[in-house]
């Protein structure tokens, strides 16, 4: 196989064996000094260039020329770019030679390139930690390749720890590493702030509760000593009601103590989603669009489930057990020292048992939650999927498949239960144990008589032992589960902690009702860094004028929208509204003023009334019918038998497609906004149907500032202007007749394309008939 | 048509290096400039594509068998540059932190440390023994041979994974 790098590892050399002040073991490495958009050069490499260099921009690669790990600086002093180190010869390029910079993706790496008249120049080849410092390096190069002013990002989000240095699970995360969990913890007990006399109502019950279950065993030594040696046969019945009396307030206490208990858990985790869903809903879309909706649903509940759990079942019975495991432990060393070390005895082994127990346990958990998910998804495939297994006859593999992963569970499932019966089984010895030992040492105590040891003590241990015993096996467990529920509230607090969308740079202007002029001043975005959707574009739309997007899929139409309604803001230039940047404007009041006919128009589940209502819910409902008839969708909804009251159902699923899409407009319309953005549905509708769409649309659109994404002839017709976009850029603008006219224009070869698709549908619909 | 045979090209010959760049000599037309992929990175490195600048086939192959000798190492070395997955040799230590894992490991291209998360998501068994791990950042890394690791190595993996 693979020769070993032996020694590779600085720690095992111990030639830069360094571990951090103040951090604990594991810390092998010293981390890199971050890379920054100017990260110094060693000055042996910069002298390697044989003349001063004074770099504007130098970043550091993480991969050297053989592919390894390593280092090498790409940098420019704003008249040539060098790459230095990498183990290869420098390269040392004026950048007026450059006819491009760019990076190539490869697999799992990607690459800064060079391109002059005579070749490509790779300048570095870097890893995925790297991405955005080489974006921005390759963006910067260019800019002082063509001569403009260098414009370098503000920040870029850390990739690593500035603390630890340790890799971050995502750019400008917070460092698991060096979160604490008290600090967690304390966090979430803040959450309990608002309900402090219930708290405090709790632990009241909780102590009354731990030192009452402490006197039963005392009245044992009481009767014994006092009773049944014939001194005060008078006081058994004292002793025994004392006996009962405790047995019923610990009884009642630990129903007092659950009993607020679940009150205060449930309302800690209610309030946690609450602020969870608030917060998810003013997110910046950059981060619905880095993460899954899956998984922001997930935490919206499954985390904030197991949170509960521990809050209901974890907390009160590690707060209930630390205060009966001390003060147990205090009685049994006043009782008797002696005895109370015997009892100790089998502790270690019963926590490190535990702990143990706990470590077998948790991979085991966990291959049995992959083994049922892995159980799942064949059920749910066989089942889905019961027409395609069957017509490429494959039934056998499947009960094979199903068979197989059946199997494996059943495998864990054993294991898990026969691990849980062993450690029951050795735990029960160990305590078995303490109580023979007690028994023992106890009995030969009171025999000998001398060492002050009665019946009454013995009697007493043993029963303090019942209760001593028990809680401990549990501890590691409850540590554990305290371990999972702190890592739920780490997620949950990572996504209240993001930024808000929509903060101004300023003060915020609020806009009065906007006359619609919008302007990109060299917009350039990207989602990801390094994958620059919008290329530094420039567009002026008129108060009122109809401006129709046309492109490919991917060229950045929609993007260009996005940036319109500020769902992102440009990494550089601006959106400009009436001479005011984006950024300045109050986002509410821009947004109020914006209305969106989307694509597949999103419906809520509830009346079309409502739904056309959703922007202004105080609108009459004469003008809700004013609004639907200006969207050709009076006539359907008047002939649903619940009329405007009709309920859409989920995502307006009780609709059809060219119905959803007119009650979208009939909301357009009567959110009545100065700026519309309009994008067309691709999908082909009946021709009726399509003529009421155009209709309403056209209604829609009359004295708006609009921009559509257009896709229908008729739309693109009535367009005062056309946009061509292309690779995030304009490539032609004009009317539809004026961009027709250019035989070899992007727009005339579009629509050429596009008429050769139509045609060949309409034969397939003649074939079809 | 005959049946669907013919997923591979014939025989390919004419590539050349140039600044750097890969391009392939087609007889009666202009060399056009190639680049060459895996078609199965993950579960098989055999069968080769060439795409030409605009990402169309120029040809697909069933190995680099099917290359003269001498062009070989041209793009033995165009894939070596192309995929960055470093195979890890040796497991040092992994660390859970409020479900991240954390991987100091040695590799082909030297030591590494990188973040794991979502294990389901982010690791592919590609066999029992052989894996793909896909870390926070991005990047590749792969064991081939899960018992041919030293038995601390075996021992870290099997707890994490």
């Amino acid at each position: 196989m693979h020769a070993r790098v032996a020694g590779t590892f600085p720690w095992r050399t111990g030639v830069a064996h360094r571990i951090l002040p103040g951090r604990p073991w594991p810390f092998p490495v010293q981390p890199d000094p971050p890379v920054t958009l100017l990260t110094p050069i060693p000055p042996a490499l910069a002298g390697a260039l044989g003349r001063p260099f004074d770099p504007v921009v130098a970043v550091r690669g993480d991969l050297d020329a053989h592919g390894r790990f390593g280092e090498v600086w790409v940098a420019s002093d704003g008249d040539r770019v060098v790459s230095l180190g990498g183990l290869a010869d420098p390269v040392d390029l004026p950048l007026s030679t450059l006819t491009e910079v760019r990076i190539d993706e490869l697999f799992g790496a990607s690459r800064l390139v060079a391109v002059t008249g005579d070749g490509h120049h790779v300048l570095a080849v870097f890893s995925r930690n790297l991405v955005s410092e080489f974006a921005a390096l390759a963006r910067a190069l260019e800019d002082l390749r063509e001569g403009r002013p260098l414009l370098l990002p503000d920040r870029i989000e850390a990739a690593t720890c500035p603390r630890c240095g340790a890799p971050l699970p995502e750019r400008g995360a917070t460092c698991p590493r060096c979160l604490s969990r008290t600090g967690i913890l304390r966090r979430l007990l803040g959450l309990l702030r608002p309900y402090r006399l219930r708290v405090i109502l709790l632990m009241v019950w909780a102590t009354l509760g731990v030192g009452a279950a402490m006197v039963p065993p005392l009245t044992y030594k009481m009767i014994a000593d006092r009773v049944l040696d014939g001194a005060h046969p008078e006081e058994l019945l004292l002793w025994v009601g004392l006996m009962l009396g405790a047995f019923l307030l610990s009884a009642v206490c630990q129903f007092l103590t659950n009993w607020s208990n679940a009150w205060l858990g449930a309302r800690v985790v209610a309030d946690m989603r609450a602020l969870l869903h608030a917060r998810a809903q003013k997110l910046q879309l950059t981060y619905h669009h880095r993460h899954e909706s899956g998984a922001l649903v997930g935490r919206v509940m499954s985390d904030t489930g197991e949170l509960q759990h521990f809050l209901i079942d974890g907390m009160p019975y590690f707060l209930v057990n630390v205060l009966s495991f001390v003060s147990i432990s205090v009685i049994l060393v006043t009782l008797d020292w002696r005895l109370a070390i015997l009892v100790f005895l089998p502790v270690p082994v019963l926590v490190l048992g535990g702990a143990g127990f706990w470590r077998v346990l948790r991979p085991l958990f966990h291959k049995h939650g992959n083994r049922i998910g892995r159980l799942h998804t064949i059920l749910s495939e066989s089942i889905h999927g019961v027409q395609a297994v069957k017509s490429l006859a494959q039934e056998r593999r499947r009960e094979s498949e199903f068979e197989g992963a059946n199997e494996q569970l059943f495998g864990v499932h054993v294991g898990v239960d026969r691990t849980f019966q062993a450690f029951f089984g050795t735990m029960s010895v160990m305590m078995a144990l303490g109580t023979v030992l007690v028994w023992y040492a106890g009995g030969r105590a009171i025999l000998e008589g001398t060492t002050g040891i009665g019946l009454g003590t013995l009697l007493a241990f043993v029963g303090y032992m019942a209760l001593f015993y028990g809680p401990l096996q549990w501890f590691s467990a409850v540590l554990n589960w305290a371990t999972n529920a702190l890592t739920a509230a780490e997620r949950i607090f990572a996504v209240i902690d993001q930024p808000e969308e929509g903060l101004t740079r300023g003060p915020a202007v609020a806009p009065g009702r906007v006359r619609g002029h919008i302007r990109f001043e060299r917009v350039r975005f990207s989602y990801e860094r390094g994958r620059e959707v919008i290329r530094g574009m420039d567009l002026d739309v008129a108060p009122g004028e109809m401006v129709g997007l046309v492109g490919k899929s991917g060229a950045g139409k929609s993007t260009m929208i996005n940036l319109v309604s500020r769902f992102y803001d440009p990494d550089s230039g601006s959106v400009v509204v009436d001479g005011v940047d984006l950024r300045d404007l109050d986002l509410a009041a821009w947004r109020r003023q914006v209305g969106v006919v989307a694509q597949t128009p999103f419906l809520f589940n509830g009346s079309i009334l409502e739904n056309i209502r959703y922007g202004d819910p105080d609108a009459s409902f004469e003008r809700v019918v004013a609004a639907a008839r200006a969207a050709r969708a009076h006539d359907f909804i008047a002939a649903k038998e619940d009329g405007y009251d009709t309920v859409v159902g989920d995502g307006g699923s009780t609709l059809s497609g060219g119905e959803r899409q007119r009650v979208a407009i009939a909301r357009a319309i009567l959110h009545d906004p100065p700026v519309l953005i309009l994008d067309e549905a691709t999908s082909s509708v009946d021709s009726e149907t399509e003529q009421q769409i155009q209709e309403a649309i056209a209604a829609l659109v009359e004295g708006r500032t609009t921009i559509a994404i257009a896709h229908r002839l008729a739309t693109l017709r009535n367009a005062d202007r056309l946009v061509v976009v292309e690779d995030g850029a304009i490539v032609e603008q004009g009317s539809h007749e004026e961009l027709l006219a250019l035989d070899d224009g992007h727009f005339a070869r579009l629509v050429r394309l596009q008429t050769e698709i139509n045609r060949l549908r309409a034969e397939q619909v003649v074939w079809k008939e | 048509m005959e049946g669907i045979a013919g997923g591979f090209s014939g025989a390919l010959s004419g590539l050349q290096r140039r600044n750097g760049r890969l391009f392939l000599e087609r007889p009666g037309d202009d060399a056009v400039e190639v680049t060459v992929r895996y078609l199965r990175p993950l579960t098989a490195r055999t069968e080769l594509v060439f795409l030409d600048p605009k990402g169309q086939e120029v040809a697909t192959l069933p190995g680099l068998d099917a290359l003269p000798e001498a062009e070989r190492p041209l793009v033995e070395e165009a894939l070596r540059q192309r995929y960055i997955l470093s195979a890890i040799l040796r497991v040092d230590r992994i660390d859970v932190r409020f479900g991240t894992r954390y991987w100091w490991v040695d590799t082909d291209r030297g030591p590494r440390w990188f973040a794991l998360r979502e294990p389901g998501r982010n690791v592919t068994w590609i066999s029992g023994s052989h894996l793909i791990l896909r870390d926070t950042a991005g990047n590749r890394f792969e064991i081939r041979d899960l018992t041919s690791l030293d038995r601390r190595s075996q021992r870290w993996i099997a707890r994490s994974l």
